[in-house]
């Protein structure tokens, strides 16, 4: 394969741009990379865009892509078929990307991957590579960040309820992780930025995107020990500081006033 | 339920352990089973950060801070007049869950003051762990101190349960550690490090991971069969069911006064007499490593961690890990870089960790620092240790006996570039791995991201600056010592008052005592002037 191909031409002189507008979401990106590729109009005339509030280009022709599940399905399918999982979950990591400009780099990758395999994600020379690799870098760094930021509460039947707000999709990222954690316990973790909410018992998860006043209305009552235990690991946190080496902003470097949002210890 | 004395408790042993540096979780990997709770991944979790913005990963807390040791330096020393407590081994185990519970921690680091005898200390600390893992089924992370005096046996104990287990060293000379720690001896610290060391081979040959008799160790023929034998005893003793009912029975004798002196000495593993004869390493002449001259070099081991399943015991999965106050005796850097080497070498140490000297029991024999303790130093000796364990780096490369002290304006990679001039300018499409690594502005990993994008880039698209600065690389510092496709960034003048003056231009941010007094903050890319070529000569090899 020429990889030439694969790069997008700005002002192509032959024929105009394909500009695809496709939703923010994992399947709408997947149905307009099905879409583009399977249009034969060219990769490097082929364009893809998350629909929102843009500056309309010239010389361009626009295509609203429809979410279609099955076509999503299908690209998903062939790449962990004829790639490989890790690949797969290479994609699956940019797609819960907040980054609204990540959809053509993932089209680019894809079709790369096709042609070269799973080493695709190292041709490091590559514009979009590179700006892969920096989206799956801020996504999977700030999963691993809230693998530790994320407090629990524990309610009154001792479920443990979190919540936590990520600029990216990392909600279905890190249920496992706790899951793994905590398995005789029912835990509820919430995204209060997208108001979806997952539920885990017993290694079982399920998602739920919840209405605006459904989600405000979550607010559980915390058991009698939980206020004693907030206090105890405040004290800790307190009594661990050297004060003779007191640097708040090393403090702010390393954890951002972002992620303290819900954790008791910085309120 | 938690007693009503447990906010004092947690808060005085809170702030008797916070001198103890390593706070990770890293080092093994393993999922739960579905039983109890938790897990640990290899990476290690950071879940807060302190107002001195050190990491909070694990619960860090003595069970007891009473001491009968003096040691001028320590808080809980037994002259200090501080307020004394102890954990309960139960409270303890259900504050760890609870607060494990709720993801603030990652698990339990714990260490105590000597309370009557060091078997009696370790007994404690093993009846907490062993709560943990069998009453709670605790699956989390887990790191004790060892404690130096304490019964092998008893260590072992620990071991079998723990994840990481550290020895603190300290201090890095032996004179230093008698004055400053009469009831401690070199002896006494390194024998329970030798002893982990080699019961975690045991258990990793075991398991097959590790082939630990190669090329080192058939330059001297007597350290092999010492060993070999070592190997059967020991081997044989801790690795069987019946193991854990001897070793307790072992342990409970040696209560009696006196008792774990002398099992301590005969149980010895062989290894530590060493052999007199094998040859000391370079530059590791007189006394400043001479503790460890006798031990022979260690393959290190590089792989990654372990990844566990719950019930399988292992021992020490993680590694053992050590630390040194720095600057609370006038020991030399070149002393210190120089026994963390040997520490890595022939411990097979983790870590070493630096803690910046702070004076709270103001003994008469301590220094005062005015300006608070001496960071700037402990983190140029963190970015020397770097360098020992990533940079493929040696301690002779990164200091010398004629100028004993890190430069403390550029970091030791940066400092051994200046005065390797000869080395320079790399050209990043062809160097080796090795090479790029010597390359200051260029890490591990923008290294391995150079060596993917040359084996995975196609003809027609070379690197250029442009992409390797999206690769991460720091042009500010490697631009001065490397070409792209035969091409530099800059016009390049490879002398060092020309790099020196422009890598001070855009330097790290360095405390005020330092860029007040010191001659290079009127300095332009313009005015070399003979104080440069003075700064150089003062901090260079030649």
């Amino acid at each position: 394969m020429n990889i030439s191909s694969l790069i997008p031409i700005e002002y192509p002189t032959d024929k105009p741009r394909k500009v695809y507008l496709c939703d923010d979401s994992p399947e709408g990106i997947l149905s307009a990379v099905y879409d583009a590729w399977t249009s034969r109009y060219g990769h490097s005339h082929n364009f893809i865009q998350i629909a929102g509030e843009y500056n309309y280009s010239f010389f361009c022709e626009y295509v609203r892509v429809e979410t279609d599940i099955k076509k999503a399905y299908n690209i998903a399918d062939a790449i962990k078929r004829k790639i490989s999982s890790d690949f797969y979950h290479l994609i699956t990591v940019c797609l819960a990307s907040y980054d609204r400009s990540r959809a053509d780099d993932i089209y680019r990758l894809i079709i790369l991957g096709f042609h070269v395999g799973a080493s695709a994600r190292y041709n490091l020379s590559l514009q979009f590579v590179q700006r892969i690799n920096k989206i799956e870098r801020n996504v999977s760094n700030e999963r691993h960040h809230y693998m530790g930021f994320i407090r629990f509460e524990e309610l009154e039947d001792n479920t443990l309820f979190a919540r936590f707000r990520p600029k990216n999709n990392i909600l279905p990222l890190i249920t496992g992780h706790f899951a793994d954690r905590y398995p005789n316990e029912k835990i509820i973790i919430a995204d209060v930025n997208r108001k979806s909410v997952a539920c885990i018992n017993r290694s079982n998860i399920g998602y739920y995107k919840l209405s605006d006043e459904d989600f405000e209305s979550l607010r559980p009552d915390t058991s009698q020990e939980e206020k004693t235990l907030q206090d105890l690991w405040k004290c800790f946190v307190d009594s661990i500081e050297i004060k003779e080496r007191r640097n708040t902003s090393l403090q702010r470097n390393n954890m951002p006033l972002r992620f303290r949002e819900f954790t008791p210890e910085f309120h | 339920m938690l007693s009503e004395t447990i906010f004092d408790k947690l808060n005085i042993l809170t702030a008797a352990a916070r001198y103890d540096v390593a706070c990770t979780s890293s080092g093994v990997e393993r999922k739960g089973n579905g039983t109890g709770i938790g897990n640990a991944t290899s990476a290690g979790i950071c879940h807060c950060f302190s107002g001195d913005g050190r990491c909070i990963s694990l619960l860090k807390v003595l069970f007891s801070n009473e001491c009968i040791y003096d040691c001028k330096y320590c808080m809980n020393r037994r002259s200090n007049d501080v307020p004394r407590t102890s954990f309960t081994s139960e409270e303890l185990a259900e504050l760890t869950i609870s607060f494990y519970r709720r993801n603030y921690i990652e698990g339990l680091f714990l260490s105590s003051g000597i309370t009557r005898s060091p078997n009696d200390t370790m007994e404690q600390m093993y009846k907490t762990i062993y709560m943990l893992r069998t009453r709670y089924n605790f699956h989390g992370y887990i790191h004790v101190k060892a404690i130096p005096g304490a019964d092998p046996s008893l260590i072992d104990l620990v071991g079998w349960y723990a994840d990481r287990m550290s020895v603190n060293l300290e201090l890095p000379t032996t004179d230093s550690l008698e004055k400053l720690a009469p009831n401690k001896s070199r002896k006494k610290i390194l024998t329970p490090m030798k002893h982990i060391q080699l019961q975690r081979d045991y258990d990793r040959e075991f398991h097959g991971e590790l082939l630990p008799y190669t090329d080192n160790f058939s330059v001297n023929d007597n350290s092999v069969s010492d060993n070999s034998v070592n190997y059967t005893e020991t081997n044989g003793r801790s690795l069987t069911s019946t193991a854990h009912h001897s070793v307790i029975r072992n342990s409970s004798n040696s209560l009696a006064p006196n008792g774990g002196q002398a099992n301590s000495n005969t149980t010895a593993p062989n290894g530590m007499q060493g052999n007199p004869n094998s040859p000391a390493p370079n530059g590791m002449q007189g006394n400043i490593a001479g503790d460890f001259v006798s031990y022979p070099d260690v393959r290190r081991n590089f792989s990654k961690p372990p990844v566990m399943t719950v019930g399988t015991r292992r021992y020490v999965p993680a590694g053992q890990s050590t630390q040194m106050i720095i600057g609370a005796t006038p020991d030399t850097d070149y002393e210190i870089i120089h026994v963390s080497e040997a520490l890595y070498n022939k411990f097979d140490l983790k870590r070493v960790f630096y803690s910046a000297f702070v004076n709270v029991t103001h003994d008469p024999i301590l220094p005062e620092y005015k300006d608070g303790p001496p960071l700037l130093r402990e983190h140029r000796l963190y970015q020397a240790d770097w360098l020992l364990r990533f940079y493929q780096f040696t301690a002779d490369e990164i200091i010398t006996k004629d100028h004993p002290t890190l430069n403390i304006l550029l970091d030791p990679k940066c400092n051994y570039a200046l005065n390797h001039l000869e080395m320079f300018p790399v050209e990043v499409t062809t160097a080796s791995y090795h090479t790029l690594l010597r390359v200051p502005g260029i890490g591990v990993t923008s290294a391995r991201r150079i060596m993917a994008a040359r084996n995975n880039s196609h003809q027609y698209c070379k690197l250029t600056f442009a992409d390797l600065k999206r690769l991460g690389i720091v042009l500010k510092r490697a631009q001065y010592f490397i070409t792209c496709c035969g091409k530099s960034m800059i016009p390049l003048k490879l002398s060092q008052s020309f790099i020196l003056a422009n890598l001070l231009c855009t330097r790290e941010k360095l405390p005020s005592s330092i860029t007040q007094d010191e001659a290079y903050e009127q300095l332009s890319i313009f005015d070399f002037t003979s104080q440069v070529e003075q700064t150089i000569a003062g901090f260079g090899h030649r």
